[in-house]
């Protein structure tokens, strides 16, 4: 397999079917606007008419911050500094990925987060199924339907991935800070201090890759081999990756640093715009969407390429098969 | 041995260098002590002959020592009492004790010098502040005759110290000693009467200036810093080195020795304050911040020089920490301690803030020796307002920053340039959260809990002095800061020196606004409430008498708009307040409110409709804790929420696609 290929194929599967990115786009903004408005309305009620609402659209006044945090409640309380730069909400959702410290934002966060999850396994459905059937073009009514009929499968699939990843952050994390702390022991030598942190959370950054990449991979199964139970594709899944190990994780990787390359650029871009006046802000809406929009089709790229690869091999397989014979 | 060697070379043009500054004070003891740091088992042995002197009009018959280490000897003593009922980090201080060693200070001999330690002198331990007699870190010696005012006694002591691993601001980790709090220190004798507290938890220190002729045994390998200047060192043949420190005019002694301190040596000039050198003793790995540190020392010291009064010692030792050792932002004379993460972010004030703010302490609390325990906020209140004057004037605010993945000692920091932080906004932020909590005037160990004595010591206080500043305007001020720290270098101020010499220097009274800040736990808090501004609908009637009386209709007069601008006291604090209104048309009104009833209301009529109005324009008042509702527009403007709602549903919909990977 040569991974660049695989990529390509998978941008160009994206490609064929990008109406669905638009529809996971659509969803993602509507879920995101049932709070947002709200919230803009809260928002407006609390700055419209203060006389530094001006720095408010340059950058987040602390001295405004600190007093708005002081009673905010519920959603309010998930404003914060670090949402004036580009960087600074992916970074905080980076930080939740390594730490499991979801319910930071709010419960109600965690809640819309967490129902979000099964949204996302309801597409994810529609879309592996749409990948693993490459003769076919793109239509509403395929994807909707492979997202249905492979539901519960991807519903298992999440709720058990959710176990998992619950052990990883209440148990498995714990264990290795606990490690860490005691490597790290009494010294005063701060790099040493520093180091060993990293590698504590390079340990969780590269079980929260290997969790997902099994999960994915079962999806993939589930789907393409029309297996019926989801629970025994997890142990496929692991014995796939496990037996193609370099390739597997080869692949995620160069996906992941794509990913990491996008988010720079990303942030980057997004620094850049300074909203001091309306057609500005527009720009930088724009550039925040076309983030997200692109974003999804990242993430959709993923189970193209594990689609592509897994079909590659099942066939690579099946025509050793024919030859032994 | 060639860094070494260097170090040495180095100490010697640096004690060449060194001029003797006389620095005037009455000087009520003189210490003179010899230790030897065991780093084997974390003790410090010592000798010293103690000479004290009746400054004060009465005899005594007695003598108060603090035995500071004392507090980390057990469970019992009142140190861990307090922090039982304050703080949660008590288990943390239990275990760390228990793996690393508590500590005390054992007096072995006490004796009137000349008459041999055989003769020891009755003691005992006191409990002036809470009556645990389990707590022993004061203890009362009595002597065979009385000492009159102006008369001299002269005390030979033994004692051991043992270094309690990790306590707050003392003890050792690893090879690294803080060694503070770490001898028999003698009481005030104040208004005929001892003046000697318990060590409490979040008390700091008390005690009489004079000099200190300290010698210091140590291993070879180890660099020390202290209190003072290096008048000599000796190597002793066995591995070790003994330094003599020599500190004049000081009221403590604090020494660090490590083998990894790396040092550097630089000179404060500036034309109109006496040169000072600076010895900065770092951690191997912060050779970045060498700069930093330095940068803030000279700054502090120009500064808070120019301001109140030169610092007057040739020397000042800046140690940077080990981490993990809990000593990181202490002040001792002559000497302090900061410290910096791995990593800072860029635009953020680290190591700036804390170093600033422990060199100012040089000023108040080393120069001008107030009682920390009684008066904290003389202090650290007079700090924090130095300190971020010191910062806004050589740096200029700061940006906002975060730590992701913090943990310990270990975070990848992060800095927001478009979230400005003015020095002043913390503290700010820090009174509005606990501004109710207590009043000013209280013993440090009285407040309600830690949060009340940070309020009251540092914040509030420093918000005040902000606020008298600006209320009497920067040059009066300034005259009452130079008064004070003048007329009260090396003697030890109440809160009512300071108020005096303001009344000397402000034209009218300021009691009332002492009054109400020191003794009346509350807020400032002032707000723009409802403002309207309608074109008169009623005009109807006779207007006017004799011959001018005229008759009205409705709408004669639709040129005219009635406005009315609520402004509302929020907090319980009450100040005069002033109140600008600017009209569509740019004129402007500036009124004065004394700011006593819960509301105000403005009535106006005006050709335009009121624009804006601003509660202490000029932001004066920097206790107000929420000077974002000091202004406000009569109509409002979408965009700023706008920008701050999209995004924010940037954010969200970011985070439900990251989660989505967990599907």
């Amino acid at each position: 397999m040569k991974i660049w290929a695989t990529i390509r194929h998978a941008i160009s599967l994206v490609g064929q079917h990008r109406k669905m990115v638009g529809i996971i786009y659509l969803v993602n903004l509507c879920i995101g606007l049932v709070f947002s408005i709200p919230l803009f309305i809260l928002f407006n009620r609390h700055v419209s008419t203060l006389t530094m609402r001006d720095d408010l659209l340059s950058g987040l006044h602390y001295s405004w911050w600190s007093s708005f945090n002081f009673s905010a409640q519920g959603l309010e309380n998930s404003i914060r500094p670090s949402l004036s730069g580009g960087y600074g909400p992916l970074f905080d959702n980076l930080e939740l990925l390594l730490t499991g410290q979801f319910h930071s934002f709010g419960w109600f966060v965690f809640f819309i987060a967490l129902a979000y999850l099964f949204i996302a396994a309801f597409f994810n459905g529609g879309a592996i199924s749409l990948f693993t059937d490459e003769r076919k073009s793109f239509t509403t009514s395929r994807f909707f339907s492979g997202a249905g009929a492979n539901f519960h499968h991807m519903a298992a699939l999440a709720t058990t991935s959710l176990l998992v990843f619950a052990l990883l952050y209440k148990l498995i994390t714990p264990l290795v800070f606990s490690l860490v702390d005691n490597i790290v022991g009494e010294s005063t030598v701060q790099s040493f201090v520093w180091i060993i942190n990293l590698a504590g959370y390079l340990v969780i950054f590269v079980l929260v890759f290997l969790i997902t990449l099994i999960f994915d991979y079962a999806k993939v199964i589930v789907i393409n081999d029309k297996k019926e139970s989801s629970w025994l594709c997890i142990w496929l899944s692991v014995k796939f990756i496990f037996s193609n190990f370099f390739k597997t994780t080869g692949l995620n990787s160069v996906l992941v640093l794509g990913a990491v390359i996008f988010v720079i650029v990303g942030g980057l871009f997004i620094s850049l715009v300074q909203p001091t006046q309306i057609l500005l802000l527009i720009l930088l809406t724009i550039i925040q969407q076309l983030f997200v929009l692109i974003k999804i089709g990242l993430r959709l790229t993923f189970y193209a390429a594990e689609t592509h690869f897994f079909q590659q091999h099942v066939a690579a397989k099946a025509v050793v098969r024919k030859r032994k014979r | 041995m060639k860094r070494n060697l260097l170090f040495f070379i180095s100490l010697f043009f640096f004690h060449v260098a060194l001029e003797a500054q006389d620095v005037p004070c009455e000087r009520v003891v003189s210490y003179q002590i010899h230790a030897t740091l065991n780093p084997d088992n974390k003790t410090v042995t010592g000798t010293q002959q103690l000479s004290w002197t009746n400054a004060g009009s009465a005899s005594t018959q007695e003598l108060y020592f603090h035995l500071y280490l004392n507090a980390f000897k057990n469970t019992q003593s009142t140190f861990f009492k307090e922090m039982v009922a304050r703080s949660s980090s008590l288990s943390d201080y239990i275990s760390r004790f228990n793996q690393g060693g508590w500590g005390y200070c054992d007096v072995r001999s006490i004796a009137i010098a000349g008459t041999g330690t055989s003769t020891s002198l009755l003691s005992q331990f006191m409990q002036p502040d809470d009556g645990n007699t389990r707590d022993e870190t004061v203890f009362k010696v009595d002597l065979p005759r009385p000492i009159a005012p102006g008369d001299s006694v002269t005390l030979d002591i033994e004692f051991v110290s043992q270094l309690p691993y990790r306590a707050p601001r003392t003890g050792y980790v690893q090879d690294y000693f803080f060694v503070a709090q770490w001898f028999p220190k003698i009481g005030v004798w104040s208004n005929d009467e001892w003046n000697c507290h318990q060590f409490h938890a979040h008390t700091e220190f008390f005690a009489d200036y004079g000099d200190y002729d300290v010698h210091l045994t140590v291993p070879s390998d180890y660099v020390v810093g202290a209190s003072g200047v290096l008048s000599d060192s000796t190597t002793n043949g066995n591995g070790t080195t003994t330094y003599r420190f020599l500190g004049e005019c000081i009221h403590d002694f604090a020494w660090t020795a490590s083998p990894r301190f790396k040092v550097a040596l630089r000179t404060f000039e500036h034309p109109e304050l006496p040169n000072v050198r600076m010895k900065l003793l770092y951690q191997p790995n912060h050779r970045r911040f060498v700069d930093a540190f330095f940068d803030a020392t000279e700054n502090t010291l120009k500064y808070l020089g120019l301001w109140y009064i030169p610092y007057p010692y040739p020397q000042i030792t800046i140690v940077d920490a080990a981490c993990k050792s809990s000593t990181a932002g202490m002040e001792y004379p002559t000497l302090f301690t900061t410290g910096v993460d791995l990593f800072v972010a860029r635009g953020s004030q680290e190591p700036l803030g804390l170093t600033i703010h422990e060199c100012a302490h040089q000023f108040f609390y080393g120069i001008i020796g107030s009682n920390e325990f009684e008066h904290a906020w003389l202090d650290e209140g007079f700090t924090t307002y130095a300190t971020s004057r010191c910062l806004n004037v050589a740096y200029g605010p700061g940006a906002y920053s975060k730590t992701y993945l913090a943990r310990g000692d270990f975070g990848i920091p992060f800095t927001f340039p478009r979230t400005i932080k003015d020095q002043r906004d913390w503290i700010v932020e820090n009174h509005r959260n606990r501004g109710r909590r207590d009043y000013m005037d209280k013993m440090s160990w009285e407040f309600v809990d830690y949060l009340a004595y940070r309020n009251n010591a540092y914040e509030k206080p420093a918000l005040m002095l902000w606020t008298l500043e600006n209320y009497l305007g920067e040059a009066v001020f300034g005259d009452i800061m130079k008064a004070y720290a003048n007329r009260w270098a090396f003697k030890h101020p109440q809160p009512e020196d300071f108020f005096n010499i303001v009344n000397d220097f402000a034209p009218e009274d300021m009691s009332w606004f002492f009054d109400k800040l020191m003794y009346e736990p509350g807020v400032v808090d002032y707000a723009v409430g409802q403002i309207t501004s309608k074109a008169p609908v009623n005009i109807q009637g006779y207007f006017g008498s004799g011959e001018n009386m005229e008759k009205r209709d409705q709408d004669a007069e639709q040129d005219i708009f009635e406005s009315q601008v609520h402004i509302k006291r929020l907090g319980e604090i009450q100040l005069p307040v002033e109140i600008l209104v600017t009209f569509e048309n740019g004129e402007t009104i500036t009124e004065r409110w004394n700011g006593v009833e819960p509301y105000k209301i403005f009535y106006y009529a005006n050709e335009t409709k009121v624009e804006m109005v601003e509660v202490d324009p000029y932001h004066k008042i920097w206790l107000d804790v929420n000077p974002v509702n000091n202004g406000k527009y009569r109509t409002g403007n979408s965009l700023p929420a706008f920008r701050w709602g999209a995004s924010w549903l940037f954010w969200l919909q970011d985070l439900l696609e990251m989660i989505a990977i967990l599907s």
